[in-house]
């Protein structure tokens, strides 16, 4: 089988999209191990999908609506109680923006 | 009878007729666990609390004369991936240690309102990712068979709990082989539903155009009582199917055996398959031969292309899906870190368990930029073939035989190292997710290391009751779901 190697560097960029921060331990194993799950792929190439199209789920289902109706929910206190850190009924996370 | 061999319609007759309570019970089933379950490790959580006082209120119901549910005291083990509201639930990952969920899945609800009886969570790999259990966060889930091999995954733990006599039912899902793989190497009986039969709310995703929650029993009857507990349209899931649930247990004695058209598909019948597993899934078909059924060879296409695009396809879903876990709302974080895109890198680098980063990283790479049409949308397509190619042969035969998977259960540890081998395992079973077909998986024997085999009743969309109807048939004429290990 025809190797397809892919770059530890390939790993790291994947990673960082990813937001997955991997010891080097990973990065050698998964560069490793990467390379084969994609020669695997190359199974389908031998079918010949010009003329077929695509399925993204297979219910056949199509623009399931409901009533927009307001519902019982949480209260505020329970919604944010799996939240590892909170303040003042809120969540509190890093800022995303720098000032 | 001992209390551990009596079926849900045992239960329930037994409750009413004052012959024992829900507490007795409940607290058999509890002590079982704690004795066998340090061998097994099949529970994560053991939800002693919550099922005595389902038991009391249950027994308290029966003293007022109250009507009870179909599952009536009957000791439930749930998958950890299904949310339950105040039981810890942990997906199996050290990410959603000690999360405790607000609100149940719409199945785990459906069964307490019938009046199953939690009796805990079951080990899994992280989130459904694996076939062995051994990606675990937590533990690895020993085959009640022979301690030394994996009971199957990912419902690894509900499967052992089955087969080691620790709980009656179990919930399960299967995204591409985790009901029916772990149902063969445990000898248990399970089912998976067509997609869309059972409602995926509150359960945690693996990849949502594929997961199919549904039900693990000891015998075909009992499944079909709960698997009409859990089907039926859902609010809360806008896959789930409007078309409606048919009486299964009405229809489950309805078989007209001469006559029906069993397929064997030559593809899953090579020198790649343990001999003693063709030989008992061909075993299966005779016995139905016998009886005045007609045994057809037909063609599937190759088992490879459905697996290739199962894991293009699955990592994608994946790597989306997965994006939730980001520390913030629910879940384990790192403390210290000087801004949000370290806080992400670092959390999630910490918690995730190598087999969730190793698809989440296969996911991201086919998703990527010049990547999108060699994979995602190749596979895509290939889907669309695979399904059509299996609607075709369901025209010409009624249901296909074929093997759940095509080896016994391994050792523990045997194929850690290699995921390609790991991810062949599901080989027979991915095919049916591909198509979205149901697929009922049924002990049909033993190899000469006295290690369960299991047989796949495959059939078209929505068709569970025909399913039913020959597993129950089958488990008339045979006893190897009776087989209990020595534990």
């Amino acid at each position: 089988m025809s190797s397809s190697t892919i770059s530890v560097d390939e790993v790291r960029r994947v990673a960082k999209l990813a937001r997955i921060k991997l010891s080097p331990t990973e990065e050698e194993l998964f560069t490793k191990q990467l390379g084969p799950v994609v020669d695997y792929f190359e199974v389908l190439n031998k079918i010949d999908t010009s003329r077929v199209k695509p399925s993204f789920q297979i219910t056949e289902l199509k623009n399931i609506f409901r009533e927009d109706q307001v519902l019982k929910s949480f209260s505020q206190s329970k919604a944010i109680s799996t939240a590892p850190k909170t303040s003042n009924g809120f969540i509190v996370t890093k800022a995303s923006i720098d000032k | 009878m001992e209390i551990k061999d009596l079926t849900i319609n045992d239960i329930r007759l037994g409750l009413k007729n004052k012959k024992f309570t829900a507490v007795g019970i409940t607290q058999e089933y509890l002590a079982r666990i704690k004795k066998v379950d340090p061998q097994i490790n099949a529970f994560i959580t053991v939800a002693e609390e919550q099922a005595l006082a389902a038991a009391k209120n249950l027994d308290n119901k029966i003293s007022k004369g109250e009507e009870i549910g179909k599952l009536a005291g009957v000791p439930l083990a749930v998958k950890d991936l299904y949310l339950t509201q105040d039981i810890q639930t942990t997906a199996g990952s050290q990410m959603l240690k000690d999360y405790l969920p607000q609100y149940s899945s719409t199945i785990y609800s459906k069964l307490l309102a019938q009046d199953a009886i939690p009796v805990g969570k079951t080990n899994t790999d992280c989130y459904g990712f694996g076939v062995s259990t051994e990606n675990s966060g937590y533990f690895i889930t020993k085959n009640p068979w022979d301690l030394t091999r994996v009971p199957g995954g990912s419902s690894g733990g509900s499967a052992a709990a089955i087969a080691a006599d620790m709980a009656v039912i179990a919930t399960g899902t299967d995204t591409g082989s985790s009901i029916r793989q772990p149902s063969a190497f445990c000898s248990a009986t399970g089912l998976k539903a067509t997609y869309g039969r059972n409602s995926r709310y509150g359960i945690t995703a693996m990849a949502s155009s594929f997961d199919c929650p549904g039900p693990f029993a000891k015998n075909v009857f009992d499944l079909a009582i709960v698997e009409s507990v859990m089907a039926g349209k859902d609010p809360q899931d806008a896959t789930t199917s409007p078309l409606p649930v048919p009486d299964y247990l009405n229809e489950i004695n309805n078989l007209n055996l001469k006559g029906l058209k069993i397929g064997l598909p030559k593809q899953y019948f090579t020198e790649n398959t343990q001999k003693e597993v063709v030989d008992a899934v061909k075993q299966a078909a005779a016995t139905f031969a016998k009886l005045g059924a007609n045994i057809i060879e037909v063609s599937v296409p190759d088992p490879n292309i459905a697996l290739a695009t199962y894991y293009i396809i699955i990592p994608s879903e994946i790597s989306a899906n997965m994006a939730r876990y980001d520390g913030i709302r629910f879940g384990q974080s790192v403390s210290g870190t000087k801004d949000l895109f370290n806080y992400y890198l670092e959390t999630r680098g910490k918690f995730m368990e190598p087999e969730m980063k190793r698809r989440i990283i296969i996911g991201t790479y086919v998703l990527s930029a010049g990547y999108y049409d060699a994979y995602y949308l190749k596979a895509a397509k290939v889907r669309t073939v695979v399904k059509e190619a299996y609607q075709q042969v369901l025209k010409g035969v009624d249901v296909l035989f074929a093997p759940v998977a095509p080896t016994t259960a391994w050792k523990i540890g045997e194929k850690v190292q290699d995921p390609i081998q790991m991810y062949l395992a599901d080989i027979y079973t991915i095919s049916v997710n591909v198509a979205g077909i149901p697929s009922l998986a049924v002990p049909c024997g033993f190899d000469n290391q006295g290690l369960p085999i299991g047989l796949q009743i495959i059939g078209n969309f929505f068709e569970e009751s025909k399913l039913f109807a020959i597993g129950h048939k089958f488990q008339q004429l045979t006893d190897y779901h009776l087989q209990r290990p020595n534990i």
